[in-house]
C-alpha cells in the first residue's frame, strides 16, 4: 500500500482495539453478575445444596 | 410475542441460543470483511489507499444510527407496555451504540486529514453524528444518575425517544445543508453507487459488526437480569429478617 496510507493502519487498530474492549469489558461485567447473583442466592437461602454445602 | 420476552427466564433462554451464532457471525463477517477491504480490495480512483478506512467508518457509522433506532424502539416499547426486558434490552444496547458512533468519529477524522486537509469540519454530518455520541453518552450517564432503576429506567427511556429526532437529521444532513461530507451512495433509492468490489467487503463487514451488537446485547441484557434478581434477592432477605 502506498500513497496516503499512513492512517490506515491507526484506524483499523483503534477500532479493533474499541471493539475487543468492550466485549472483554461486558463478558468481565457478566462474570462478576453471575457470582454476585450466586452469592446474594445463598444470603437469601434460595440455594439449597449450594446453601448447606456454603453454610 | 413481545408478552412472551417479558419473561426474563424465557429470554435468557432465547439469548443463550443466540449467543454462539451471533459470535460466529462477528467473528466471521468482521474477519472476512475487514481483511477483504485492508487487504483485497482495489484502491479507489480518487481516494486511493485511503479508501480501506471506509470499510470501518461507514459500518460503525451505520451501527451507530441503527443502535440507537433500536434504543428507541426498546425505549418506546418500555414506557408503553411497561415491558421490562425491553427497557434493559435499551440499557445493553448504549455502550455498543457509543463504541461504534466513536468507531465513526475517530476514523473519520483519520480519513479527513488526507482528504480534506483537516481533522475535523464543523459540517452537518459530523456535527450530528457528535451529538448522536453525546446523546450515547447523556443517556448511560443518566441510568447512574438515579438511585431507583425505575426512575432512572424511564428518564433514560424519554432522552432515547427525543433523541430518535436526531436520525433523520444525520440521514439526511447531506442532503439539506451543503456539507463537505459526500451524499448517500450505498442506502439510496436508485440503488447503491458503488462497485461490487468495494460493496461487497462492506457489506460483509457491516453483517459481522451486526452478530457484534447481537452478541453483546445476550452478554450485557444476561448481566442485567442478574443484577436486577440479585437486588430482588437481597431485598427479599433484608425483608425477612426484618420480619422475623
Amino acid at each position: 500500500m502506498g500513497g496516503h496510507a499512513a492512517f490506515i493502519w491507526p484506524a483499523f487498530a483503534i477500532a479493533l482495539i474499541v471493539l475487543c474492549g468492550l466485549a472483554l469489558l461486558s463478558r468481565w461485567g457478566l462474570t462478576v453478575a453471575e457470582r454476585d447473583h450466586a452469592q446474594a442466592r445463598r444470603e437469601a437461602g434460595r440455594d439449597g445444596p449450594r446453601n448447606e454445602v456454603g453454610a | 410475542m413481545l408478552h412472551a420476552l417479558a419473561n426474563p427466564a424465557r429470554f435468557l433462554r432465547l439469548m443463550a441460543a443466540i449467543r454462539p451464532w451471533a459470535a460466529g457471525v462477528a467473528v466471521l463477517g468482521l474477519g472476512v470483511g475487514l481483511a477483504w477491504g485492508l487487504l483485497y480490495s482495489p484502491p479507489d480512483y480518487q481516494q486511493g489507499e485511503t479508501v480501506r478506512i471506509m470499510y470501518i467508518h461507514v459500518p460503525a457509522a451505520w451501527m451507530g444510527m441503527f443502535i440507537y433506532a433500536a434504543m428507541a424502539v426498546a425505549s418506546a416499547t418500555a414506557l408503553i407496555w411497561r415491558h421490562p426486558v425491553a427497557e434493559l434490552v435499551a440499557k445493553a444496547s448504549a455502550p455498543a451504540g457509543a463504541a461504534f458512533t466513536l468507531i465513526c468519529l475517530i476514523t473519520g477524522s483519520l480519513w479527513g486529514k488526507p482528504m480534506w486537509g483537516a481533522w475535523w469540519v464543523w459540517d452537518a454530518r459530523l456535527t450530528s453524528m457528535l451529538i448522536l455520541f453525546f446523546l450515547y453518552l447523556g443517556y448511560i450517564a443518566l441510568w447512574e444518575a438515579f438511585d431507583d432503576p425505575a426512575r432512572a429506567g424511564r428518564a433514560a427511556a424519554i432522552l432515547a425517544l427525543v433523541g430518535a429526532i436526531n436520525l433523520p437529521i444525520i440521514k439526511f444532513s447531506v442532503d439539506w445543508w451543503n456539507t463537505m461530507h459526500q451524499p448517500a451512495s450505498v442506502l439510496t433509492l436508485e440503488g447503491p453507487k458503488i462497485h461490487p468490489d468495494i460493496l461487497w467487503p462492506l457489506l460483509i463487514t457491516a453483517i459481522g459488526a451486526k452478530g457484534y451488537y447481537v452478541w453483546l446485547l445476550t452478554v450485557r441484557v444476561r448481566a442485567e437480569i442478574l443484577k436486577r434478581q440479585a437486588r430482588i434477592l437481597r431485598f427479599a432477605a433484608a425483608t425477612d429478617r426484618r420480619a422475623g
